[in-house]
């Protein structure tokens, strides 16, 4: 194994290579912002199981060699395939990042909604400072803040009505080996204004490559942003996002996910309210078998008064598959009044299958009302029973329990496109009839 | 068609049925009648074969098999049905998907073919207006939200689709208000058939009355303490468990 100091000069020489083909290399201030990501990644290393933030996730190749960016790719790829990865969306306006670089021949803008406004990182657009933020920071994050090519910056104007569901959809090429993608995301909802966003990831089953992505969402005053992401990484994948969020005074954000695809993957996502009356629910689903490991950790920071977050992730764990929750809810002294509720349930469906659950509330505040639940189990025997005794064999009995485990969660997606594609990706994942995308990238 | 010898039965470790013997003829109804923890419901269970209801003594052959040696699926296609006391509630699982999942796994199982969804979306719907149900409850998760006597009348449902050769009736009448009971009473009537046997188990006698059975049975301390015609039961309402020697604390 590599040394973790070869790592990180690896990732420095990367940097010195790339620096003046990154986008805003030009203008120093954005050079000092990446030099100083570059340096924040460079103490802190790959992120080990030593952190406590990291107990229970072992990075494995990625503590193992540096991975490299990959060349634009220029063909390869048709719209039908796109669609065919999610039949439900394909009409709709969508954005294709190939190995974190836009493919403008595969985007679809036509249909965008009135007042949404969508322009590329890599095109150095004015704001880039502010999509480049390093603050609080983990070292992955500073590492995509040093590399990040491409994007999306996502801005929805004053008053904006809710319109289509914009798709953002990564993929990584099959010649990946080896390769990573810093994709980063700016999404901005200005107040009053509402907008729906959709992010799958999908790649080759036979390469292991690496999906760094950040995104970056800030919700204005009484605006509100609708998030679903659906990860179906390769086989060999190595999945790390982290979603950033702060909401104004009033603003609302819903995030759902379905997490199923890579060897390993690591989904984040941090809330914080800065404004009082905000509120944020946080719905997930992870889906894991063979040797998959798939963890989802949460933060809120209830920084004010008034704000109402509510968190449910489901898991459901077969052969020797590995899942991980981490749900912490920080309430400040001064946030009274705080509603924050997290709600973790697991099944294992095999006696190898394991999960870590750590759901945690650090509350300052004392006039609130906040609460934590975890189960873990197996499919409830009562009513395995009453199927069988219906005639059901075993197998499909217990099929449809899984499959009902994930449907009450997913049937709870607001719009129908997106309710569509993620029950079919469920679907096909459990062995439902209604199964719809084949599982796993074609790209 | 059923013959239950000498059958004990064990839960948790502990015995319950201490040695039933009890035969139920093709077109009969018979009841079975006891106090609460008498044992009823493990004999529900295991004719219908959940897992943790031990034989540990005895057989139970159902058509000439023996049953015990069934899973619950294959006894459900067998013509096995067991109405439960307290129905499950699943959630996430359509009502129309399952009754359909239900019907076509016990017609495959006859050897019958499968019913495909306008067959099988017509026949529901002559029964659902049979019982009086609300075809919109079965759009709904099996059973979520359902009142009690709505549950059990989804329960006779599934036994006019499945058409069993046997029908274990397990305290349909319990959380049931009279008109309640009457439709369900009505439900399981109209399934009586010279093809089909009813095993009805009930602590109290007034479901009696309207399905009046050919043959009672006393079930008391995981015994039968006393067999008799349809008038026992009367004689039971009159006296209560007390004239078996038994204490019921529900009673």
């Amino acid at each position: 194994m590599a040394q973790a100091t070869d790592i990180t000069q690896a990732y420095a020489d990367q940097f010195a290579r790339l620096r003046a083909t990154l986008p805003g290399a030009a203008d120093p201030k954005l050079a000092a912002l990446r030099e100083g990501a570059l340096a924040r990644f460079a103490r802190a290393g790959v992120p080990t199981p030593r952190l406590e933030d990291w107990k229970y996730t072992r990075l494995g190749a990625l503590l193992d060699a540096a991975f490299e960016p990959a060349p634009p790719v220029a063909n390869g790829i048709g719209h039908d395939a796109i669609d065919a990865l999610s039949p439900a969306l394909a009409g709709g306006p969508r954005l294709v990042f190939v190995n974190g670089l836009l493919r403008a021949d595969l985007c679809r803008l036509d249909g965008l909604p009135d007042g949404m406004r969508v322009e590329s990182l890599g095109a150095a657009p004015a704001d880039l400072a502010e999509a480049l933020a390093d603050r609080d920071a983990d070292a992955l994050w500073s590492l995509n803040v040093a590399l990040a090519r491409d994007g999306a910056v996502v801005t929805v104007a004053k008053d904006t009505a809710e319109g289509d569901p914009l798709h953002i959809v990564h993929l990584a090429r099959p010649e990946a080996e080896g390769e990573a993608s810093h994709t980063r995301h700016l999404i901005r909802i200005e107040p009053g204004a509402a907008a729906t966003v959709v992010e799958s990831y999908f790649g080759p089953d036979g390469a292991t490559y690496w999906n760094n992505g950040a995104c970056l969402a800030r919700v204005g005053r009484d605006a509100r942003l609708r998030h679903f992401r659906r990860q179906q990484e390769g086989a060999a994948g190595l999945h790390r996002t982290a979603v950033r969020v702060e909401l104004d005074a009033g603003a609302a954000y819903e995030s759902f996910g379905l997490f199923m695809g890579g060897a390993l993957g690591r989904d984040e996502i941090s809330v914080r309210f800065a404004g009082e009356g905000a509120s944020c629910t946080l719905d997930g689903i992870y889906l894991g078998r063979g040797t998959q490991h798939l963890d989802c950790t949460t933060r809120v920071d209830h920084a004010v008064p008034h704000c109402t977050s509510h968190e449910t992730y489901r898991g459901v764990l077969d052969d020797k598959a590995h899942g991980v929750f981490q749900g912490l809810i920080r309430v400040e002294e001064q946030a009274q009044k705080t509603d924050a509720h997290m709600l973790s349930k697991t099944l294992l469906l095999s006696d190898r299958a394991a999960v870590d659950t750590k759901p945690e509330l650090e509350i300052l505040a004392d006039d609130v009302q906040c609460s934590h639940g975890a189960t873990t189990g197996d499919l409830d025997p009562a009513a395995l029973f009453f199927l069988r005794s219906r005639g059901l064999p075993e197998a499909l009995a217990r099929a449809m329990l899984v499959e009902a485990f994930i449907t009450q969660m997913v049937e709870g997606i607001g719009p129908d496109a997106v309710r569509a594609d993620f029950a079919a990706a469920a679907s096909a994942w459990s062995g439902g009839e209604s199964g719809g995308a084949k599982a796993g990238g074609s790209a | 068609m059923l013959e239950i010898k000498n059958l004990h039965v064990t839960v948790g470790g502990k015995e319950i049925l201490h040695g039933i013997n009890l035969t139920l003829d093709e077109g009969q109804v018979h009841a079975v009648m006891g106090p609460n923890g008498s044992g009823k419901s493990t004999l529900a269970y295991v004719l219908a074969g959940r897992e943790g209801y031990d034989v540990t003594e005895g057989e139970i052959v159902f058509d000439g098999k023996d049953l015990n040696a069934m899973a619950p699926e294959e006894r459900a296609h067998a013509g096995v049905f067991l109405a439960f006391q307290y129905p499950v509630e699943i959630p996430g699982v359509s009502g129309l998907n399952f009754l359909k999942s239900a019907l076509n796994e016990v017609r495959k199982g006859r050897g019958e073919s499968e019913l495909d969804a306008v067959e099988f979306l017509k026949l529901m719907r002559e029964r659902v207006s049979e019982l009086k149900m609300d075809e919109a409850l079965l759009k709904r998760p099996v059973n979520v939200g359902f009142s009690g006597g709505e549950k059990k009348r989804n329960e006779i449902l599934q036994m006019s689709l499945l058409e069993p050769r046997l029908a274990v009736l397990d305290e349909t009448d319990s959380g049931l208000d009279i008109d309640a009971l009457r439709i369900v009473a009505e439900g399981v009537n109209s399934l009586r058939s010279p093809k089909r046997a009813m095993l009805v188990i009930t602590h109290y006698q007034r479901l009696l009355s309207y399905i009046v059975p050919d043959k009672v049975h006393i079930l008391a301390g995981g015994k039968i303490v006393a067999e008799g015609g349809k008038e026992l039961a009367l004689e039971l309402e009159e006296k209560g468990y007390a004239m078996f020697g038994v204490t019921d604390e529900a009673a």
